[in-house]
């Protein structure tokens, strides 16, 4: 291993491969955040009289609230006053084809590799794009909308499906929930809904592509998934955005729904701008996420995260229902100076209710990572069970991994367990790979690729194959 | 709320105590007392918004108007205990009960008579703030025993300590010291026992072990509690290179039992073990908080804890181990399991590893679940009746921490208390 420190220093080297910025002028609400800000959202979208009360009721609160200080990174605390709360792209008229986007937007959507055209056609994946902030594309709706499935932007659904938001947004995720969670409660400008009509199995896997573009725009995006009785649906969520030296906060919130036999399958890669190897630089990302399980629902979160200088993160599942069942699947890799505390929640509530817990920890350079999780079986979930693997793989000398597992257990038939290791790639597993003509870096790719094999199994297949490429960039140099 | 926090301040339960406190303060630790004392104004009572204090509330204790006591009490003191021992009642020797045979090896004797010095080498760990009870045992503490044992040494005959609590509304502050030179050895047992029946007795216990260089030390504790007993126990450990240690804690009983351990492995190639078994019934409250840092390399750490929670009982489990970016070569596990035999127990567990060292092997577990139904199914299938099988399967979960026992000859008493709570 004598050559861990050069391969550490080429690591360090690495730039990030999709920082550019598209330009295309957009809307600017003024700096700062004050009730007028929020009443200006709100008329700027052409909101109906309960969603701004809804605002203003989560702007209060949050002023009450602290920024809460517990989770293990460390970070200059955003100037909440030094950001612009609304930026849309020139409004334009409804848009039926590609031809009528911006062909800058396009661009940006080749670079990315996600040509929506090639999506349109190829993969089946219906994506609605999100750019900065207000959807500006939105495809394969018709074809959906044959079976109802509802899959628009957040505004457009307030605006034509109020009773669907205003009977399930906030049900999940409160608008007091946390600090960021009320602030984004009281800002949110768009993002993306889904509903799932009773036993309609939705035949493509949605997608939304989320990207930061315009400089200091803190972005709040909004998800609202809804599976009602007997439905299924998987939803791709992916990010990456452009190079910036300013620290740029990102707090959505994404609430999940599934009633009675429902299936909802919730896949995240994230890559945003990690700062430079200096640590100078990049996304705060502070998303609450959480789903709802009602009677044999099932949700399950599987995510890749890689980007970021800070990651605060912790997709639950509330198990409400009898023999609902939730999952988690998780690689978090760290490098240079990035910061990731992440984990899951899962509350037993319901009868027979499992959960299945898998976290996978990659830190390198002067990063850390922590693992922070909690399951709770509470009195009346009889039978439940919890089976939690939290693994973590130190690649260097100076960087950490850190597990916080919290276990409450208050039902004798429950069964719970967890369990951790922390470890470093074995000398012997590469010197067994070396003998058989495979090069150290390959056999270090070969090794974490294995390492993280159940949580990448657990991706829809255009997704393993992106997240497969993540891995490789976020750990370039130490990884092939 | 304003006017409880007033009342919460844990400098205010100082001063009330201040006027009951008779013992004398040995001259080297007047300088600590006097920063203790300091440090405490404006130190709250925990609240379970403290994380360190997440699971176990101390409202309770923050409402007992307690005083020390130093009546002199004949308290009975367990026969089966013998060899040398030492005993205290609240926080005082009591001579009489006391059989010491010290030699020239080494130097048993209380607290305050001691003039063995160690307060400074864990002055940088103190955190008064996480933990304001320890403030203020070290604002006013009490007689404990300070066991000095000289270099090369080996004492034979394990040491009995015996800490009696008795009274209503009383509260005790041993300070304990136990310093084993280097290639030194020895063995002892606490016994912790809160009298039935004598009303609210609050014991907040502090005990400092600095083990010399390949020095070898082990310690049973028991705790025996009452029904309105509180049991604060702390412990602090400082391990020199090539050292060993072995604390098993076993919690017999007690309305409320806190028990603070933290180790520092301060040298290379050290052993350290902590192990625990705890079973409670009715409402009690068992808490056990462990940390163990790591700074130097090529050591290892093991902890073992396994709980059988009965009928109201809530039990805590927080572990954590710190690996720091010297402690390479380092072998951390940890384990903690537990069995709820009843639907209204409450086990909350927390094993965390903070580790910033790359070449480690570390590891923890934690389960919580109930007995196996096919183990007791397959005992009942070979005629043993389900009552006995369930007694089987617990008496070798126990099993697992009674094997690491310093002293033997206590078996008896735990399989006993286990026999009797599962019986109930």
């Amino acid at each position: 291993m004598a050559s861990e420190e050069e391969l550490l220093k080429e690591v360090t080297k690495n730039e990030y491969k999709y920082g550019f910025t598209t330009n295309i002028l957009s809307d600017k609400a003024p700096k700062g955040l004050s009730e007028d800000i929020i009443r200006l959202i709100s008329k700027k979208k052409n909101e109906p009289e309960w969603l701004l009360e809804f605002r203003l009721d989560s702007y209060r609160k949050w002023l009450k609230m602290k920024e809460p200080d517990w989770a293990h990174v460390k970070y200059e605390k955003p100037n909440f006053q030094d950001i612009h709360y609304y930026a849309a792209p020139q409004p334009k008229k409804k848009l039926e084809s590609l031809d009528e986007v911006d062909p800058e937007l396009l661009n940006t959507f080749e670079k990315l590799g996600i040509s929506i055209d090639e999506q349109k056609k190829l993969t089946g994946v219906a994506v609605d794009v999100v750019m900065d902030s207000v959807s500006v594309a939105t495809s394969f709706k018709k074809k959906l909308g044959e079976l109802g499935i509802i899959f628009c932007s957040f505004s457009e659904a307030v605006q034509n499906h109020p009773e669907l938001v205003r009977k399930y947004m906030g049900k999940v995720v409160p608008k007091s929930d946390n600090f960021y969670a009320a602030l984004n409660s009281a800002v949110f400008t768009d993002g993306s809904f889904a509903y799932i009509p009773p036993g309609v199995k939705c035949p493509m896997e949605l997608s939304t592509y989320f990207r930061i573009n315009e400089a200091q725009t803190g972005q709040f995006e909004r998800t609202l998934v809804v599976a009602d009785k007997g439905s299924y649906v998987s939803y791709l969520e992916g990010c990456t955005a452009p190079m910036r030296d300013e620290n740029q906060l990102h707090a959505a919130v994404v609430e999940l729904i599934a009633l009675d036999d429902a299936e909802i399958k919730y896949s995240t890669v994230q890559n945003w701008y990690p700062g430079n190897s200096e640590g100078k630089g990049g996304i705060y990302n502070f998303v609450t996420k959480r789903g709802l399980c009602e009677t044999n629902s099932k949700i399950s979160w599987t995510q890749v995260e890689t980007g970021s200088a800070v990651t605060w993160k912790y997709p639950s599942c509330i198990l409400k229902g009898d023999n609902s069942v939730g999952e988690f699947y998780s690689v978090a890799v760290t490098n240079n100076h990035q910061q990731a505390d992440t984990g899951t929640k899962m509350l037993h509530i319901g009868k027979n209710t499992k959960s299945t817990i898998i976290s996978k920890g990659i830190s390198a350079g002067v990063s850390n990572n922590s693992y922070r999780g909690l399951v709770k079986i509470n009195k009346g979930a009889t039978n439940a069970r919890n089976f939690s693997q939290c693994d973590s793989l130190l690649m260097g000398d100076r960087c950490g991994a850190h597990t916080f597992p919290y276990i409450e257990t208050s039902n004798s038939s429950a069964q719970v367990e967890h369990e951790a290791t922390t470890s470093k790639i074995g000398e012997d597993q590469i010197f067994y790979c070396l003998q058989r003509g495979i090069s150290e870096e390959k056999a270090i790719s070969l090794i974490v690729n294995g390492y993280c094999k159940d949580v990448l199994n657990n991706l829809p297949m255009e997704f393993a194959v992106e997240a497969q490429k993540l891995l490789a960039i976020s750990l370039e140099g130490s990884v092939g | 709320m304003e006017t409880l926090i007033e009342e919460t301040k844990i400098s205010a339960l100082a001063t009330s105590l201040s006027g009951s406190f008779s013992n004398k303060i040995p001259d080297h630790f007047k300088n600590t007392a006097e920063r203790a004392t300091g440090l405490m104004s404006g130190l709250e009572f925990p609240s379970t918004r403290d994380e360190y204090w997440k699971y176990t509330r101390t409202a309770q204790i923050s409402k007992v108007d307690w005083k020390f006591s130093d009546e002199i009490f004949n308290a009975e003191i367990p026969a089966h205990i013998s060899g040398p021992k030492i005993v205290f009642v609240n926080g005082h020797l009591n001579s009489e009960l006391s059989d010491l045979n010290a030699n020239a090896n080494f130097e048993i004797g209380p607290f305050h008579e001691s003039n063995l010095d160690v307060e400074k080498e864990f002055e940088p760990y103190e955190d008064f703030r996480t933990n304001p009870f320890l403030a203020l045992n070290k604002a006013m503490p009490q007689n404990g025993y300070v066991l000095r044992v000289s270099a090369k040494s080996n004492i034979e005959n394990t040491i009995a300590v015996v800490n009696i609590y008795t009274g209503d509304k009383v509260i005790s502050q041993p300070k304990n010291v136990v310093v084993l030179e280097k290639g030194s050895s020895a063995k002892i047992k606490e016994y912790h026992i809160h009298t039935k029946n004598s009303g609210k007795t609050f014991a907040n216990t502090h005990s400092s072990f600095v083990v010399g260089r390949n020095a070898q030390l082990g310690i049973d504790i028991l705790q025996y509690g009452s029904d309105e007993s509180f049991h604060l126990q702390n412990a602090d450990f400082l391990l020199d290179r090539d050292s060993r240690v072995v604390q098993n804690t076993f919690t017999q009983e007690g309305n409320w039992t806190r028990n603070n351990t933290n180790v520092r492995i301060q040298g290379e190639n050290v052993n350290a073990n902590l192990n625990g078994f705890y079973i409670p019934s009715g409402t009690e409250h068992i808490d056990n908080h462990t940390i163990i840092d790591h700074e130097k390399s090529n050591s290892e750490s093991n902890e073992l804890y396994r709980g059988v929670l009965l009928d109201k009982s809530v039990g805590v489990f927080n572990g954590k181990v710190f690996v720091r970016q010297d402690a390479q070569k380092t072998n951390a596990f940890q384990s903690n399991g537990n069995v709820l035999i009843s639907d209204t127990a409450t086990m909350n567990s927390k094993p965390e590893l903070e580790i910033y060292a790359d070449d480690v092997k570390c590891s923890h577990g934690s389960t919580t679940g109930q007995l196996n139904d096919e183990a007791i199914y397959y005992l009942q299938t070979r005629g043993v009746p389900k009552k006995l099988a369930r007694k089987m399967l617990i008496s070798a979960f126990a099993e697992d921490v009674l094997k690491h026992l310093v002293s033997e000859d206590i078996r008896g008493e735990i399989e006993e208390k286990i026999d009797t709570k599962l019986a109930k």
